[in-house]
């Protein structure tokens, strides 16, 4: 029997070079399309995993002195609510707020007696946000080129606040003017710390003019401002403290979900105008339109593929019956010759089934072969399944119907 | 050897018989030819000779043993053998793989079942160099040869040959009859011929003439 298969794949080389080239050939096809899908949805996971989206707070209209508070812009309590949601990877803030800076004298101090309007104080985390272009920050590069003039033996690490000492103080040309200041000058800040539901307090700091900015980088409206460390800003008006900017760097572990956490913002929004009707200009914009474009299209090409795998198996199983039936009931012939010699009916139909099933298997797995050797991600069982099967089922069905027809049918010589 | 008793048969869902009440004897050592003309029911009757069928009523015995009692693929892998007039050899084994196809169904050891294919493929008259051809590489006489060789290699003492000249001309198919009536004759088979050939049937030692599904005469 094996003699017989073996001798029959051998000496017919171009119906074993057919049943084995067909094989191959679906397998690798199966195989380029799973590799492509798979490479496809490794992308999007990149795309996913490391794409930085930002978002940022918007001002839809510059912010308003309102009395003795900054009104329209971030409240603390929107940036707790936000860095609590767990989204946020880096953030970047500058506070705003209204206060006074005031020279030292050995007068009586008087906020009434202040002269001129409220100046306004801006909180930053470090003065090199405003000095330099930080390195991909947030992904993206932010150039301000601030100028700073510092007074003598002073530096930008000087601009750091430690509690119970002198805040230090950045100012502008104008308020330096205004203020009669000059520096290395120690000063007062004189804020209005609100109080909720009871009328809040004057308070002051202690300041040191630490150095003189251009303004460049900063938002017009504080353009002439004073720069403080954020933090000491933050130690003055607790819950109070308004930011000018907030940004933030989504965590690329919410990439996949931009649509439930923009609707968490929105709703923390919401919330804040329900008790701040005056924070209705406020918005908050994600930009994710770099990422949206890019995984988009990999989806959609992704999801075709995805319907295409399941038909080209099928299609795969029909051609493998198909071609392994009618290779089989070419050996009608044979198959009444090995009855007619005396060779049990099953199996005849074992020698044709094994004989073809053989051609499909060593095609199948030089197929396997070869994608393991080009390096394509596959699963190689289910690409070279659906052909093995299909060939498996047409041989069976050839076999059964070669063996079913009367051996003399075949054989004699019709008049 | 062969005995045909009282057989009938009748196709599955047919309404008339095939084979109406047929009674013949097929001795050793005899050439019997069965003529007839198309549709009287050699095939049929050929087919359950084979033992490729059962006869829907009568018997066939083989040596005293009944048909119906035994493996029908033992029967034919021992007691009968059968050429064709296409000669019906596997198009992709040498001549002497074909002879030696029998014997390896029968797990006859290799060496022992080449040794007697050449032996057969001598006694044809198919030599040496011929031994390695494929059928398309032989005549038509040759391949009828290598045929009866390969019927011989089974052990089987009955031969049905079906035609066996058909295909053959005339010089070509008196070398074949000789050799089937030389086994008969010399060797003790039972050679049965279904044929149209009157010659054939002249030559033969038992005529059964057969006509709508019996034996005539």
């Amino acid at each position: 029997m094996i003699q017989y298969i073996y001798r029959h794949i051998v000496r017919a080389p171009a119906k074993t070079l057919l049943g084995m080239a067909v094989a191959l050939a679906l397998t690798l096809a199966l195989g380029f399309l799973y590799h492509n899908i798979i490479s496809l949805q490794g992308e999007i996971d990149q795309l996913y995993a490391e794409s930085v989206v930002n978002a940022e707070f918007r001002l839809e209209q510059d912010f308003r002195r309102s009395g003795r508070v900054l009104s329209d812009i971030v409240p603390m309590r929107v940036v707790r609510d936000i860095l609590d949601l767990g989204i946020a990877k880096e953030t970047y803030l500058e506070g705003a707020a209204s206060a006074f800076l005031v020279e030292v004298s050995d007068a009586p101090l008087s906020v009434i007696d202040a002269p001129g309007g409220a100046d306004i104080l801006v909180g930053v985390a470090a003065l090199r946000h405003l000095t330099e272009e930080p390195d991909g920050f947030m992904g993206r590069k932010i150039s301000f080129n601030m100028e700073i003039q510092f007074a003598d033996g002073k530096n930008e690490s000087d601009f750091t606040y430690i509690e119970n000492t002198p805040i230090p103080v950045v100012i502008s040309q104008e308020l330096m003017q205004r203020r009669g200041l000059a520096l290395g000058d120690r000063a007062y800040i004189v804020y209005y710390e609100p109080v909720l539901f009871r009328q809040g307090e004057w308070r002051y700091a202690p300041a040191t003019v630490l150095g003189i900015h251009d303004g460049a980088g900063l938002p017009d409206m504080v353009h002439g401002g004073a720069v403080i460390p954020l933090p000491a800003m933050e130690n003055m008006l607790g819950n109070f403290t308004g930011f000018l900017t907030f940004k933030f760097a989504i965590d690329p572990a919410f990439n996949r979900e931009l649509a439930d956490v923009s609707e968490q913002l929105d709703d923390l929004l919401r919330c804040v105008v329900s008790i701040y009707p005056w924070r209705e200009r406020l918005a908050v914009d994600i930009w994710d339109q770099e990422l949206r474009f890019g995984v988009t299209a990999l989806e959609q090409h992704v999801l075709l593929l995805q319907l295409l795998f399941p038909i080209a198996m099928g299609i795969s199983g029909v051609i493998g019956a198909g071609l392994a039936m009618l290779l089989l009931l070419q050996n009608a012939k044979n198959a009444a010759i090995m009855r007619v010699l005396g060779m049990p009916k099953g199996k005849v139909q074992i020698v044709l089934w094994l004989g073809q099933i053989i051609l499909c298997v060593v095609g199948g797995l030089v197929g396997i072969l070869l994608i393991v050797a080009i390096g394509w991600r596959a699963d190689l069982l289910t690409v070279v399944t659906p052909y093995w099967a299909g060939a498996a089922v047409g041989a069976a069905i050839g076999a059964i119907l070669v063996t079913n027809r009367a051996p003399l049918d075949l054989l004699q010589v019709k008049e | 050897m062969l005995q045909l008793e009282n057989i009938c048969y009748r196709y599955k869902n047919s309404e008339s018989d095939v084979l109406n009440n047929i009674s013949a004897d097929f001795e050793a050592g005899k050439f019997t030819a069965i003529v007839g003309p198309s549709g009287s029911g050699k095939t049929t009757l050929l087919s359950i000779m084979a033992g490729l069928d059962l006869p829907t009523t009568g018997g066939v015995e083989i040596d005293g043993e009944d048909l119906a009692s035994m493996d029908l693929n033992r029967y034919r892998r021992e007691k009968v053998a059968m050429i064709f007039q296409a000669f019906q050899l596997f198009p992709l084994l040498t001549a002497l793989e074909n002879v030696c196809y029998p014997m390896d169904m029968n797990k006859t050891p290799k060496g022992e079942a080449k040794k007697r294919a050449i032996a057969l493929l001598e006694s044809v008259g198919i030599d040496g160099e011929k031994h390695k051809r494929y059928p398309a590489n032989l005549s038509g006489g040759e391949q009828q040869r290598v045929a009866i060789a390969r019927a011989l290699s089974t052990g089987a003492k009955v031969i049905l040959a079906d035609e066996p000249t058909g295909n053959l001309d005339k010089t070509n198919g008196k070398i074949v009859v000789d050799i089937l009536k030389r086994l008969a004759h010399e060797q003790g088979y039972a050679v049965i011929v279904v044929t149209h050939d009157p010659a054939i049937a002249e030559a033969s030692d038992v005529v059964y003439r057969m006509s709508d599904g019996a034996i005539a005469g």
